[in-house]
């Protein structure tokens, strides 16, 4: 259990200086390996003695992993880029600040100087039952602590809910989601590059893990096209503490206007389900339709069909219902008509 | 290396998470040893079985065909062996890295198995031979003349079986058994997963009976159930076993 905060278990470190190395010792090692990225998500499960793995394969050597390549193609951003790299990075601000105002909003500028792109995506769920050590479902176990009438779930899932109920917590997945982002991944069979909402798994599909990656797996970069540079762009997180928090609920959107018709349009939420959900109906149902107040409320109202939430977090319906509203109609439309 | 695997929940319980994964390779093996060990013994040692003479009948009594199982019994072996082959699948798959959305279908598959079941026990009381697969006296007696015989000793014949033979008849038990424990410890895990049956909401109303009983409830049934689930790989291939090789000349005269 989560007692010992201090000595991390023993493991064999290894730093490899090339992307092909890395992936080989992951794949050598299997699930004995751990992938050190910033840390940040890591060295907590390594200090609470939680996650005692054999390897440590320490990325922060490899050098193609890091930095940011433009292209008329679009961008491509290493996974080990820092927060702070892709937040301040003139071309990402310029066309793709969708990214830079996500990337700007994870926790603190300390943290965002440690922690990565590739790290940020990849972070494991923050469930306090599941962080703590307790057996639940995610952790291999057989029950959902946060799931019952005492359960503390005020942070938890409202749609997607399948035994487990904890979120996906990265501000930056949702923002890559409406940018239509590609995930390069480089596996024992090769490069692979995989949609940004295909990256991520619910607990339906995988209980114990967030993302597609297997074992031996490595997230290299990630690629940005063109397509959405220099769009409408809307980002909003809405947490506990605005100085450094994880996510009650974000939401990202990019928007191509025709005057004030919705051309097309990428909308995605993070924080009500175990992965960002891109919100496929709500797109079709704005598109084509006036940029409006009335556009957002039915779209708000759409996106929470089918929510069912737990004891402590129906706060989160309508704050949902709210931010894809004002994603879609903009602030200054917040105010709901009814 | 345990056989049920243990972890302390946030309540200091020792619970049991589930049975150990071994047990699944070794109820594999366990039926493919079986399928091998019974055909090896049915190609080249199995001897044909004598049975005591039949009293004397009169043919022209008895109706050209004689239907083994109705339509009904029928079509609740196949809804049951489906749901049973469905519920294999989905509960092993995603342990090879399967990756799908297995709860669903398995828990769609174990309520048609469940209401297959209770069908059938309706069925088979009220408008069937009951006793019929159930061992009787007779059984016994001609299992022991059997027994006798192969063990080289002296005994009469058995007599011809009814219906079933008794290997059927046990067989028929334990698959009860087990049938019966999976879908007993299955609605317990149904509480804890969102469907459109309401064995959810009632674990939450229940709820006041302790996080702790509630949590001792389904970490046991889990156990349990993965336990019998085991159980049934291995009563499944030597069903298939059974059904696959021709060994009829066992039984007939």
């Amino acid at each position: 259990m989560a007692v010992i905060r201090d000595v991390m278990p023993a493991f064999h470190l290894y730093q490899p200086t090339s992307a092909a190395d890395a992936q080989k010792l992951l794949e050598q090692n299997g699930t004995d390996a751990l992938a050190l990225a910033g840390g940040l998500d890591s060295f907590d499960w390594l200090k609470d003695r939680i996650r005692k793995p054999k390897a440590v394969i320490d990325l922060g050597g490899v050098r193609e992993l890091k930095g940011i390549r433009t292209s008329d193609d679009g961008v491509e951003i290493g996974a080990m880029t820092t927060l702070t790299e892709v937040a301040q990075h003139p071309v990402i601000r310029e066309k793709y600040s969708l990214l830079a105002q996500a990337a700007e909003l994870v926790a603190s500028p300390q943290i965002r100087n440690q922690g990565t792109l590739g790290g940020n995506v990849s972070q494991d769920a923050r469930c306090w039952y599941y962080r703590a050590g307790w057996p639940c479902y995610r952790a291999g176990g057989n029950i959902c602590y946060a799931d019952t009438p005492v359960g503390r779930n005020r942070e938890h899932a409202i749609l997607h809910a399948d035994r487990c109920v904890a979120v996906n917590p990265s501000d930056t997945a949702p923002a890559l989601i409406a940018l239509d982002a590609k995930f390069l991944i480089l596996t024992s069979k090769g490069r692979q590059a995989v949609d940004a909402e295909d990256y991520f798994i619910g607990p339906d599909l995988d209980i114990t893990h967030m993302n597609i990656l297997q074992p031996g797996d490595l997230l290299t970069a990630i690629r940005i096209p063109a397509n959405w540079a220099s769009a409408e762009f809307y980002f909003e997180k809405v947490r506990d503490r605005n100085v450094w928090d994880f996510p009650l609920m974000n939401v990202a959107s990019a928007m191509k206007l025709s005057g004030c018709t919705i051309q097309n349009m990428r909308l995605a939420v993070n924080a009500v389900a175990a992965r960002p959900l891109r919100l496929k109906l709500v797109e079709d149902s704005v598109r084509g339709k006036v940029r409006e107040a009335a556009t957002g409320e039915a779209a708000g109202r759409l996106a929470v069909e089918g929510a069912v939430p737990l004891q402590f977090n129906a706060y989160k319906i309508p704050l949902m219902r709210n931010l894809v509203k004002r994603a879609i109609s903009g602030v200054q439309e917040a105010a709901w008509a009814s | 290396m345990g056989i049920l695997e243990w972890a302390t929940s946030p309540l200091g319980q020792r619970v049991p998470i589930h049975i150990a994964w071994f047990l699944i390779w070794v109820a594999l093996i366990a039926g493919l040893v079986f399928l091998v060990v019974h055909a090896i013994y049915v190609r080249y040692f199995a001897e044909k079985t004598a049975f005591a003479a039949d009293p004397p009948v009169n043919v022209g009594q008895l109706p050209t065909r004689i239907p083994r199982h109705s339509l009904a019994a029928r079509l609740f072996h196949w809804i049951m062996a489906a749901a049973i082959f469905v519920l294999l699948f989905t509960a092993f798959l995603p342990k090879l890295g399967f990756r799908f959305d297995w709860v669903t279908y398995h828990w769609i598959a174990g309520t048609v198995l469940a209401l297959s079941i209770f069908f059938h026990i309706i069925h088979a009381t009220f408008y069937l031979d009951f006793w019929s697969i159930w061992p009787d006296r007779a059984d016994l007696e001609d299992a022991r003349k059997r027994f006798r015989r192969f063990m080289g000793k002296p005994a009469g014949l058995p007599r011809k079986f009814a219906k079933y033979p008794l290997e059927n008849k046990l067989y028929h038990g334990v698959v009860m058994l087990t049938g019966l424990a999976v879908i007993a410890t299955g609605i317990f895990m149904m509480f804890r997963v969102r469907t459109i049956l309401p064995a959810q909401s009632l674990f939450i109303q229940r709820y006041d009976l302790g996080p702790d009983v509630c949590a001792a409830w389904v970490g046991r049934s889990r156990a349990d159930h993965s336990g019998h689930r085991s159980c049934l790989l291995r009563r499944a291939s030597g069903e298939i076993t059974d059904y696959c090789i021709d060994d009829r000349r066992l039984h007939e005269p």
